[in-house]
Formats: structure tokens, sequence, C-alpha cells
């Protein structure tokens, strides 16, 4: 590196944003990062452990060790419930920040103990125990480690905003809703961390009879969502497989059209899903009442063709990754171009990192659907190109 | 590289779902289903006849235009539009099931809704059961007379027939003044409340159209113009067609 010390700012701080600035922090330089919401890790951090007696490289851990690398490292500034007002500059960057309107639970979300109100105690610690030196004992921003949102120059900008999970409402039969049993991937993988297991919302009780809907709010014509989200198979299929595991009384089905590639060893994984879970190729819409807080839903035998019903005490939508809600703000603030699908535009097809606007950068899922792993490949190839960009701009 | 793609030899035969195709806005969507059986998993009428939606969209697909043309499940089909309303790929397959209707002859087709087409088709007043101009009026002027007795806080409630100017002419379905006259009730009762300005008429009065269900095109849009001049000699703003 140069004698001159670098800054660049990570908009951002899931796990794309956080691998991004930990690999900048590495190499020397100073990083500001800024994350929207009170706490870091974004979606990733509120996954669970996916192993059933073997890991399952589901990724999960891995967001918890990032975000560890990054609490620890004091290169890297962070700025919570903090987003970005506007860009000025042509690198150097000068960013205004400000706040984002969301803050921290505050001391009141556990006062009564983790157990009085796991969910919302799980919220007000950031999800996971390395968000814990940012409040301070009354569950406020500790300000030595949380920056205030403030004008900062920078010599680059890693845009690593991410995605939202697809919003079920927009499928209105399934009345995710209504129903206090029919939940999100997201509410499942939530519920998972925070209680340790699978419970149904309705009770708090251990279901019998699980099914997960795949493709929910993806490769959908209607909605303008033709993508395939990449994370859909490969987090329901070994949620499914670790829950079956630990239960193996439970009786667990997967509605699906096809299913995805999940790994490089997907054919043994697979086979190993065929034997514990019930497979059926096809997708039902209906979601009914049933008794006892359990939903009955009616589709089509792959067999003979006849419409049966079945009851579930739990189902779970599989939805999918889509783009990020503050994406065109962002981009018209960014001045850089988002895709026909609503992600960031990553228009060189051999590095996926480069925006097309010179010291802007992007990683992770703010240019389209991708695993946690994928994420933090990503992330790294970001931070390549940040430093290769860096190193010419100093010459 | 090739410098062009690769053809294959032999002449594509046209089939049933071409045809469709070249027909519908966006060819119907109908080449884009991922077979996931949402359609199926929607529709009353799967499994009737050994044969569902996704079933019926592959055999077009696949060219079965034989199984396609005559399959009486077609005809099981309530035209709900179901399949298309859960379709991720919002592909058009009630109107793949209406010109396989089509295709069926005339004469052959159910011979409730074909009865009830040809019916409607002799009179101006459209119904499929034949009721008649007079029948009509006099069910509708009995009735209202009744309920005005009857429930005094109706006393002014009013059915009119052949109101000009109206605001809103109102279809009626047959089956309710040839066979269920109370049921015309509480619609009056609501219009009368929100204080709305309606007429029926005497020509063009029925609602249903077992024209359009016979997939007589023709005789579907003879039926809908029959109805739209009742509703323009009496120089009505709104058709309200309940059906």
């Amino acid at each position: 590196m140069n004698s001159q010390t670098k800054k660049v700012m990570v908009i951002g701080g899931g796990i794309a944003g956080l691998t991004a600035a930990w690999e900048l922090a590495a190499a020397g330089v100073e990083v500001a990062l800024v994350e929207k919401a009170p706490f870091l890790g974004g979606h990733a951090i509120q996954y669970a452990c996916k192993a059933t007696d073997t890991c399952q490289q589901c990724g999960a851990c891995g967001v918890e060790k990032m975000l560890a690398n990054v609490v620890a490292c004091d290169r890297i500034q962070v700025h919570l419930a903090a987003e970005v007002a506007s860009v000025s500059g042509d690198g150097p960057f000068t960013v205004a920040l400000r706040a984002s309107g969301s803050a921290p639970a505050g001391a009141g979300a556990c006062g009564a103990g983790y157990d009085a109100d796991p969910q919302a105690c799980a919220a007000g610690r950031g999800y996971s125990v390395h968000n814990g030196v940012f409040y301070g004992p009354d569950g406020s921003f500790d300000p030595r480690r949380v920056a205030a949102p403030a004008d900062t120059t920078v010599d680059a900008v890693v845009l690593a905003t991410g995605f939202v999970p697809f919003n079920p409402a927009e499928k209105p039969t399934y009345r995710h809703h209504e129903l206090a049993n029919v939940v999100t991937g997201l509410e499942l993988e939530r519920a998972k961390r925070i209680f340790g297991d699978v419970r149904r919302p309705s009770d708090g009780r251990l279901p019998a009879r699980m099914a997960f809907i795949q493709c929910v709010g993806s490769r959908d014509e209607r909605l303008g969502h033709l993508w395939c989200s990449q994370v859909c198979c490969p987090y329901a299929l070994r949620s499914a497989l670790a829950t079956k595991h630990k239960h193996p009384e439970m009786d667990v089905t997967v509605f699906y059209m096809d299913i995805q590639n999940t790994t490089n060893s997907f054919g043994a994984f697979y086979d190993q899903c065929k034997s514990a879970l019930r497979f059926v190729r096809t997708i039902p819409v209906d979601m009914y009442e049933a008794p006892d807080g359990a939903v009955r839903t009616r589709y089509m035998t792959e067999e003979d063709g006849a419409p049966v019903d079945e009851i579930f005490d739990l189902v779970v939508l599989s939805v999918g990754i889509m783009p990020g809600a503050d994406n065109s703000a962002l981009s018209r603030t960014l001045g850089i171009d988002l895709n026909g699908d609503g992600f960031f535009a990553r228009p060189d097809l051999l590095n996926t990192s480069l925006t097309g606007r010179s010291g802007l950068f992007v990683a992770g899922t703010a240019g389209g659907p991708m695993t946690i792993a994928g994420a933090m490949a990503h992330a790294g190839q970001s931070a390549a190109a940040v430093l290769q960009y860096l190193g010419r701009a100093s010459r | 590289m090739a410098e062009e793609a690769i053809k294959l030899g032999g002449k594509k035969k046209s089939t049933f779902m071409d045809k469709v195709r070249e027909m519908l806005p966006e060819g119907g969507n109908l080449n884009l289903c991922l077979t996931c059986g949402a359609c199926a998993s929607g529709c009353p009428a799967t499994g009737l006849e050994g044969m569902d939606p996704r079933k019926f969209l592959r055999m077009a697909a696949l060219g079965m235009d034989e199984e396609i043309t005559t399959t009486p499940w077609v005809w099981m089909c309530s035209m709900c539009q179901r399949c298309i309303y859960v379709c991720p790929m919002k592909i058009n397959i009630p109107q793949l099931v209406y010109y396989a209707r089509q295709s069926w002859p005339r004469e052959k087709r159910p011979k409730g809704i074909l009865g009830s087409c040809d019916m409607a088709l002799k009179h101006d007043t459209c119904s499929a059961m034949g009721a008649s101009e007079d029948d009509f009026q006099f069910v509708v002027e009995d009735v209202l007379e009744e309920y005005r007795a009857a429930q005094p806080e109706f006393a002014e409630m009013e059915a009119p027939i052949n109101k000009q100017g109206a605001e809103f002419y109102l279809n009626q379905n047959s089956r309710e003044p040839v066979t269920e006259p109370d049921e015309m009730v509480p619609l009056w009762k609501i219009l009368h409340l929100v204080g709305a300005d309606w007429t029926y008429g005497t020509k063009g009065w029925a609602a249903e159209n077992y024209c359009m269900f016979l997939a007589d095109d023709d005789a579907w849009r003879h039926i809908v113009e029959v109805k739209k001049k009742a509703v323009e000699d009496l120089a009505c703003k709104v058709w309200l067609n309940t059906e």
C-alpha cells in the first residue's frame, strides 16, 4: 500500500458488506461501514444453523464469524441506523449520511428477561452476541462504538445494500397475513434461531406435519420476477433435512416445480433429502383454516391427477430474493443503473463487482440473488477490485 | 462456434396450440409453462375425466390435438379463470379451453348449454329460459307490490321497467323471475336504500349469456348487441350486468 491511507465506504452491513469491509481493512484500508438497521449482519445473521449430524454448509455460522471479525477490527468505523443522503464528487467522494429512522429496541425489549419476550429480546440484541458491543447498559447505542451520521470523504464506495425477502401478501391465496401457521422461510429461520427449534407461531408447539412450498414470488411472470432466487432450494432443503434429523417422527413435505442445484455435492445431498422427505411435484395455491390451528391445502397428486386435500400444522413459504426497497432511490443518488429486474446493473460479465461508474462497486445481493457463500465470494472480488482501483487512483 | 443456428430437418406440424397462440396477445404465454401445477391445484375441475389444466396444456404442447379437441373435460371447465389467476407465468389456459370448445361441431356441444343459447336467440329478452317480455314485467310488478305491502319500511321501493334516461340499466338472470322471484328483492332494497336511479327493460333484460359458454362467437356477439341496444334505447348511462 502507499503511504497515504485510503478510506472506503461500505454501504450495507449484511454478509456482503461485512466481508467487503473486513477484506479491505485487512489490506490496510480505513472503512466506514454504514448500516440502515440498528444491528450488523442483515438478513443472514437471522438464519439458524442447518447441520444434521454433519455440517450442511449453509454458511450461517460464517456470518457470525465475519461479524466477530468486523466488530474486533479497529480500522472499521461502524454507523448503525444510518443511511446515505447524498454523494458528491467523482473520486474522492463526499458522502452525506443521515439517521435512517430505525433505532435500537432499547433496554425495555429485554427488561423482563429473555424468556418473557424472546423475539423482541433477540431483535433488541441484534440477533447475535457480537452485536452486543454496540449497545450501552440501557440498550441505546454506545457512542464509543457507533459513529454518528456525518459527512464522510472516501476514495471509493462499495454498495452492499442486499435484498428484501419476497412479501407473500403479493400472492394472497397463501393467506400469510391471516393464518398464523403460514410463515415465510425467513420467519422460520428467525424463530429457529430465537427458540432453538421449529415452533408453530399460534401455540409454540412442535408441528407434526410441516410443508415447504417452493418458488413463492420467484420465477413469476405475473409479478415481473422472472429470476430464480437461487437460495430457496438450498435453505428450504437444508432446513427441512435438519428438522427431520432432529425430529424423525415429523412428516416433512416439499412442494416444488423443480429443485435447483445447492452445492458441489448436490447429487448426494438430494438423494439424502429424497429418502428423508416427501417431495410432491405440484405447487398448492389455496390455504384454509383447519381445526387446532392447522392449515388445509389442496393440490393435485402426481400419480393419478386427482385433487386431494391435506392438512399441515405448519406451512413454510420459501420466499425468494427481491431487489432492495431503496434501490431506485440509491440508483439516482449514486448515479448508477439498475437492471431490468431492479437489482444494480453489473455491465462487466467478467468482473461483476463493477457498476459502470468509476470508484463505485457492488457486492452481494444488491446485484442479484446469491447464497451466503456466493455473497462472501462476491464481496471478496469486490474488495480486490477496490484495492486495484485505489492503487491506480494513487498513481 | 457455429456461424448459424443448427436447423433441424423436417416440417414442423402446425398444431392446435400454435393456432391458438397466433390468436392471443403475447401468444397467451402458452409456451412459458414451468409445469408447476398451481393451475391444477386451484382448478375446480381438476381430476374430472382424468384431466386437469396442467395436463391439458402439456397435451396441447405435445401436439396431441385429437385428445385436446375431443375431451369432454373442456365442457366441465366453469371458465372461472382461476388457472390464469394463480399461474405464475400468466398462461392463458382459459382461452385454450375456449378454442378447444369451439373446435367441436355445434350440434355435438352439450345439450344444456346449446339449448340455452338457442332459446336466448329466439327472443329479444335474451332469456335462456324463454321468459317473455310480458312474463318478466308481470313477475317484477307482482313481487314488488307484495313486498311494498308486507314491509312498510319499503313501501316506497320501486322496480322501474323501461324508465327512460335512468342512470343504471340492470340485467336480471332469468332464474330469479322464473323460479325464485323473491331473490330479486335484496338487490332492489340496496338500490332503494342508496337512492340509485335504475331501471329494468323489457328488451334484453336477461343477464345470462350461454352462447359465450357455448363458444359460439356469432351468437355471443348477437346477444351482447341486443342487450346493448336495449340500454341505448332507454338512454341509460351505466349497464349493470350481474353475471
